[in-house]
């Protein structure tokens, strides 16, 4: 009797303890689903200002906010290294989002205005990705951003400006934390920035109904620190700092961008980007940025993805190698891109890919190779 | 070839295990009685338990998935004053930037579209709530559909589907909210559990609560020790951080001494069951004693049959135990309702939570039916299997066996009995440990009561014989002779009447001293309390105009508020009272007759005796009371009997308090009446008073009174359940045991018969003798009755809730007892006379 007594006992017992397994099962914790209808729909533009390329972009005016268009960000990515040479990447970005209808209701929490940040760290050492991302109302002062001196802050993430000698020039702090590392960096303009497009209308797509105003600090110098779980890095490097505001990015048929802003170590920069389309050829723009800050405009011959990675957390494929073939008028630059670590993706309320990458290839006859970061949008 | 000296075994076929199931089989087919009232009490045994399991953890994960909604994983809470916190405050603590894991609240009791049930409308900013609640209560419905003013995300779309309106009710305030969505719990899912809680974004709740840069409160998660301590640098002064843990723990504790009493009775009646399983095991075998002795005579070994007759009992078990989960199951069905009545009513709101069944509870019952049954069966078993075959188609067991297990038994009890009273002596604050010392202390004389019903039966033999008659005589010589066979059935019931009358004895103290508590207390004709929410103070000019109402010989006023001191969350009143309304408190100490003068003295407190319990504080100490001029030590000057709050009381005079704590005026008022004064006109009165708040209550000293005794009662409903279990149990077992040894009897009464008694005379002497047993087991009960009594009482209440209670011994509830136990064994004793009667001299003499 003993024995089938204990047969049963022991069957229950692990029938249970597999049924408890299985039940707790650790279910992802997806803000996303949830919080996605925060920000404001994106069908229906007609109530936000829109980009004109009428516009004449001024300092230090338009380093705040355009509260009538729907989006804008202020956007830090940037390539160092410690004393010792370890590489690492880095982006902190201040998502600013306008609500078209509010209510008439009198108090803080109606705002019309939500702010979003991001933050991720790129160990590329280790090939550790670190990320966090923070939200908030502009209300009670929780988010924001004023000209003079200039700060954009969501909570305590914040991009400090001191006083500047000129106008259109930036030296800001950078100062944010994730659940195990922050970084704490000064970033400094060397040259007044560059508009991009058309004195900073840049369009978006062949029919011209999605632009954006746009312009970029290509070439901050950086120092500061990096900390990891506890850990400080004295790092240096370069940060590329991009400014846009717009009410329409995409056009309808539009599926997502393909973006990149590379350092080469001959000090010339490339912004190149490509807005890919449902059907038909994608909308390509590019732009060399010589020494002196002189934009020289190259047409894009190629833009082939060479290396693809799926993201062990989503499932999503990204391409993270690319062929570049880019024109301008004096030479040919053909560039191998290719992401310095696969896992750099932004499993946030947008999902994306945002991450530091290596170049190699010519530029007419010499070799050439540098940093930089890409930007890939629109993945599912 | 060398011949074998080896005697040669009897060789019994390969099959004959299938052959012995098969001769079993037909045995329970065709008397399949004894077997399912066997698995009909595994089945009542094993349903206490899980009953008991399903609805304590029911009930608990219900307390916790509220708990996880109405605060979510915060550990603590930034709480202001009684008009709220200022929002500047968290935008502070959200800025700092150390605290990122913060998020605001608007919440409010509220009512929808004029229905009785009050909801929890709870304001939340969803871009820093997903932090504390990750279950985000909001859908993606909540997008800002301009269609959709005052959206509203709602427990159940089925019933308020998506779009329709709600009417929200708060105080005057009512405004129209659109039905946005579902509130979802962690897995996405529809949250059913959500059940009560209302949902809306911080700006519509604080627009509707018209509470305009005011929050409720401030969750947050923080996580390392430090924490706390620097979060309390940048709050000012005039809020409290609260730690939840501290007050979760605190209300975990009672549901957990709630569940901990619940489920020592569940285990009694397991306790109880075991023995009516031994008894049901020892009449299966006394029924097929002939059975038995013939297979044993062609061949079987006594190995076989005990595995067969083991492998019975593991089906029976089986089939029990899977019948008792089901029981056990509907059983919580009833149980879940009255636990979470009566947590309502006492503790917290509570919504009423779907039943779970969890694996754990399944797996524990299975252990425990089968280990029981094991245990409880495996003696007879054994003893069947062990007697040699002449022994066993014996129709008897040598009935000499009785005084020695009578005699084995004593030392088991007495040792039972003073490990018991030691465990509870030394069991400190564990209440399962002193639980576990009260079962022993109540089985060690349970387990003497063969013992002394022998020894009291040798004194009543001769009595009964000049005074009764042959019968009763006849009747008394065989209790002494039979109790090796009805001894365990004894203990079981005493075991059940004197749990039940200890339980019963120790209500009614309770319910004694809380009546008595209110005569008391409650000395005034009307209670007064103002309903209008967040705003439900007395104004000076109120207090004023009911001066002025004739027919009012005195009017006291108080206010209760919940501080957070050093001795966690409890609650403080403050009374402005005249000294013959200071003489409602029960003051246990100190005596004096100053204590009035110094009560009104500054920094002076009364301290409810459960405070002084929880907290081990004496009259003399000083404790530190957080006030709006920081931490102030007050004299503890006396210590008061209340039944009020078992997380302890502070009372402070009025002006103690208004010194010291923020006033906003008091919230009841208790009017004492002039002779004659007729207390609905002076309601009246006081209702129409130009400056009486919106909603005003009014309730008369009796009503008051009814409504406390009545949730007094709900709240022992439960207990009531369990006690009458057990004693079913109880007296299942002592059919059993009386059939099994009418059974062995049957040649001697059919012996008797033909000497001449006649079935009258048989029956009675069978009815007789159990109702001698019954009524013995039930005058053994009572002392151990009492001494359970006293030990939940001075031991269990204590330290459950820190009260004592008045011993009040009911001798109707003794009487009671006695009589149940009477009345049971002798119901118990009618099936077997039945028997006896229908059975034919011949069959009984056959086998002689």
């Amino acid at each position: 009797m003993s024995r089938i007594v204990l047969g049963i006992v022991c069957l229950l017992a692990i029938g249970f303890m597999l049924a408890d397994r299985m039940g707790n099962q650790d279910v992802e914790a997806v803000p996303t689903r949830f919080l996605s209808g925060v920000l404001p729909d994106s069908t229906d533009s007609q109530d936000y200002d829109h980009a004109s390329p009428d516009t004449v972009i001024q300092f230090p005016r338009d380093h705040g906010a355009h509260e009538g268009f729907r989006h804008e960000w202020w956007y830090f990515t940037g390539n160092l290294q410690s004393q010792e040479g370890r590489e690492f990447g880095y982006q902190l970005t201040f998502f600013r989002f306008a609500h078209a209808s509010r209510s008439e209701i009198q108090n803080a929490w109606n705002n019309d205005q939500t702010w979003m940040a991001h933050l991720a760290v790129s160990d590329i050492e280790s090939e550790r990705f670190f990320l966090k991302q923070d939200m908030s109302r502009q209300s009670l002062g929780l988010a924001g951003v004023k000209i003079q001196p200039f700060r954009v802050w969501l909570h305590n993430w914040h991009a400090t400006g001191t006083e500047p000698s000129e106008p259109d020039r930036l030296a800001l702090d950078l100062n944010a934390e994730g659940d195990g590392f922050s970084i704490d960096l000064s970033v400094k303009s060397k040259t007044a920035p560059v508009l991009q497009g058309e004195n900073g209308y840049s369009r978006k797509g062949h029919s011209g109904k999605s632009a954006s105003h746009y312009y970029s600090y290509p070439d901050m110098e950086t120092s500061g620190q990096i900390r990891i779980d506890g850990k400080t890095f004295e790092v240096f490097g370069t940060t590329w700092m991009d400014r846009e505001w717009s009410s329409a990015l995409l056009q309808e048929n539009q599926t997502g961008w393909d973006w990149f802003a590379l350092h080469l170590d001959n000090g010339k920069k490339i912004m190149a980007f490509q807005m890919r389309q449902e059907q038909g050829e994608a909308y390509r723009h590019a732009v060399l940025i010589d020494p002196r800050q002189e934009k020289i405009p190259l047409d894009v011959i190629e833009m082939i993805p060479t290396r693809s990675w799926i993201s062990p957390d989503t499932g999503i494929e990204y391409p993270i190698g690319w062929k570049l073939g880019l024109q301008s008028v004096q030479e040919m630059i053909a560039l191998e891109v290719d992401s310095l670590m696969p896992n750099q993706e932004m499993d946030l309320l947008f999902r994306y890919y945002e991450g530091a990458v290596e170049v190699r290839g010519q530029s007419g006859n010499e070799e050439i190779s540098g940093r930089g970061y890409m930007e890939l949008t629109g993945y599912n | 070839m060398a011949i074998s000296t080896k005697p040669r075994k009897l060789e019994v076929p390969d099959s004959a295990t299938g052959t012995l199931l098969k001769i079993f089989l037909r045995e329970q087919k065709k008397s399949p009685g004894p077997s399912l009232l066997t698995v009909l009490s595994i089945t009542i045994g094993v349903a206490a338990i899980v009953g008991v399991d399903i609805t304590s953890h029911s009930a608990l994960s219900e307390f916790e998935r509220a708990n996880r909604l109405s605060s979510g994983f915060s550990t603590h809470q930034v709480v202001g004053g009684a008009t709220g916190l200022d929002e500047n405050i968290y935008a502070a603590i959200k800025l700092d930037g150390r605290f990122p894991d913060t998020a605001p609240i608007v919440q409010a009791e509220v009512l929808v579209n004029h229905g009785d049930q009050t909801w929890q409308l709870l304001g939340i900013d969803p871009l820093s709530d997903y932090r504390i609640r990750e279950s985000a209560l909001l859908g993606s419905e909540y997008a800002e559909q301009p269609e959709i003013a005052w959206p509203i995300h709602v427990p159940d779309t089925q019933i308020w589907p998506v779009g329709s309106t709600l009417t929200l009710h708060y105080g005057s305030q009512q405004q129209e909210f659109t039905v946005a969505g579902e509130i979802f719990d962690e897995s996405g899912q529809s949250d059913m559990h959500a059940e009560g809680f209302l949902v809306t974004d911080i700006m519509w709740a604080q627009a509707f609560l018209n509470r305009v840069g005011l929050l409720t409160r401030i969750d947050l998660r923080l996580d390392s020790e430090a924490s706390p301590r620097t979060l309390q640098i940048l709050l000012p002064d005039s809020v409290r951080l609260i730690d939840l843990q501290t007050r979760h723990t605190s209300q975990k504790y009672m549901t957990r001494a709630f569940r901990t009493n619940l489920t020592a009775l569940g285990y009694l009646t397991l306790l109880v069951a075991m023995f009516l399983i031994y008894s049901s095991t020892v009449f299966q075998i006394a029924r097929r004693r002939g059975l038995l002795s013939q297979l044993r005579a062609i061949g079987y070994t006594h190995h076989e049959i005990t595995r067969i007759l083991g492998t019975e009992l593991s089906i029976i078990a089986l089939s029990g135990v899977s019948m008792g989960i089901g029981l056990g199951y509907l059983l919580s069905a009833l149980m879940l309702g009255l636990v979470t009545d009566t947590i309502n009513l006492l503790y917290f709101d509570l919504a009423h939570g779907a039943l779970e069944l969890p694996g754990e509870t399944i797996l524990k019952s299975v252990v425990m039916g089968l280990l029981g049954t094991a245990i409880a069966g495996a003696v007879p078993i054994r003893e069947a299997g062990q007697v040699t075959v002449q022994a066993l188609s014996k129709r008897t067991f040598e009935e000499g066996k009785t005084l020695t297990l009578s005699r084995r038994m004593l030392p088991v009890a007495i040792c039972f009995f003073g490990l018991g009273a030691l465990i509870l002596m030394f069991s400190g604050q564990s209440l399962a440990i002193a639980f576990a010392g009260l079962f022993l202390l109540v089985l060690g004389p349970a387990a003497s009561t063969p013992w002394l019903i022998y020894h009291i039966c040798r004194i009543l033999g001769p009595l009964a014989d000049s005074t009764l008659g042959l019968v009763a005589k006849t009747a008394v010589i065989n209790i002494r002779s039979h109790l090796s066979r009805t001894g365990i059935s004894v203990i079981a019931l005493s075991l059940a009447v004197s749990t039940s009358l200890g339980v019963a004895l120790m209500i009614d103290s309770f319910r004694y001293s809380v009546d008595n508590w209110i005569n008391h207390y409650m000395r005034s004709d009307l209670y007064v309390a103002s309903t209008v929410p967040d705003e439900p103070y007395f104004s000076e000019l109120f207090r004023a105009e009911v001066a002025t109402v004739d027919g009012i010989q005195d009017t006291g006023y108080s206010t209760r508020i919940s501080i957070q001191s050093e001795f966690g969350l409890h609650d403080l009143l403050a009374m402005d009272i005249g000294p013959s309304s200071f003489l409602g408190f029960m003051i246990q100490s100190p005596p004096g007759a100053d204590l009035w003068d110094r009560f009104n003295q500054p920094r002076t407190a009364l301290i409810s005796e459960s405070f002084a319990n929880r907290h081990a504080v004496s009259v003399g100490d000083e404790i530190p009371l957080p006030t709006t001029q920081g931490d102030i030590p007050f004299e503890v000057i006396g210590i008061y009997l209340d039944y009020s709050s078992e997380h302890g009381l502070l009372t402070l005079s009025w002006d103690n308090f208004d010194r010291y704590f923020p006033n906003p005026g008091p919230t009841t008022a208790s009017v004492i009446l002039e002779p004659g004064a007729i207390p609905s006109d002076i309601e009246k009165a006081i209702s129409s008073l130009e400056s009486a708040p919106e909603q005003l209550l009014v309730r008369s000293n009796q009503e008051l009174r009814e409504q406390i005794l009545k949730i007094f009662d709900q709240t022992f409903e439960i207990t009531d359940i369990l006690r009458w279990l057990t004693v079913l149990v109880a007296m299942t077992g002592m059919i059993f045991s009386l059939v099994a040894l009418q059974l062995e009897r049957s040649s001697l009464n059919a012996k008797l018969k033909a000497v001449g008694f006649s079935r009258v005379q048989l029956a009675m002497q069978i009815i007789s003798e159990t109702s001698i047993t019954g009524f013995l087991a039930g005058l053994i009960a009572i002392p151990v009755g009492l001494m359970l009594c006293l030990s939940l009482i001075e031991v269990i209440n204590v330290r459950s809730f820190g009260w004592t209670m008045m011993n009040h011994i009911d001798p109707m509830l003794v009487l009671a007892a006695v009589g149940i136990s009477t009345l049971s064994a002798t119901a118990a004793g009618i099936y077997p006379a039945m028997r006896m009667w229908r059975t034919p001299i011949t069959a009984g003499l056959r086998d002689e």
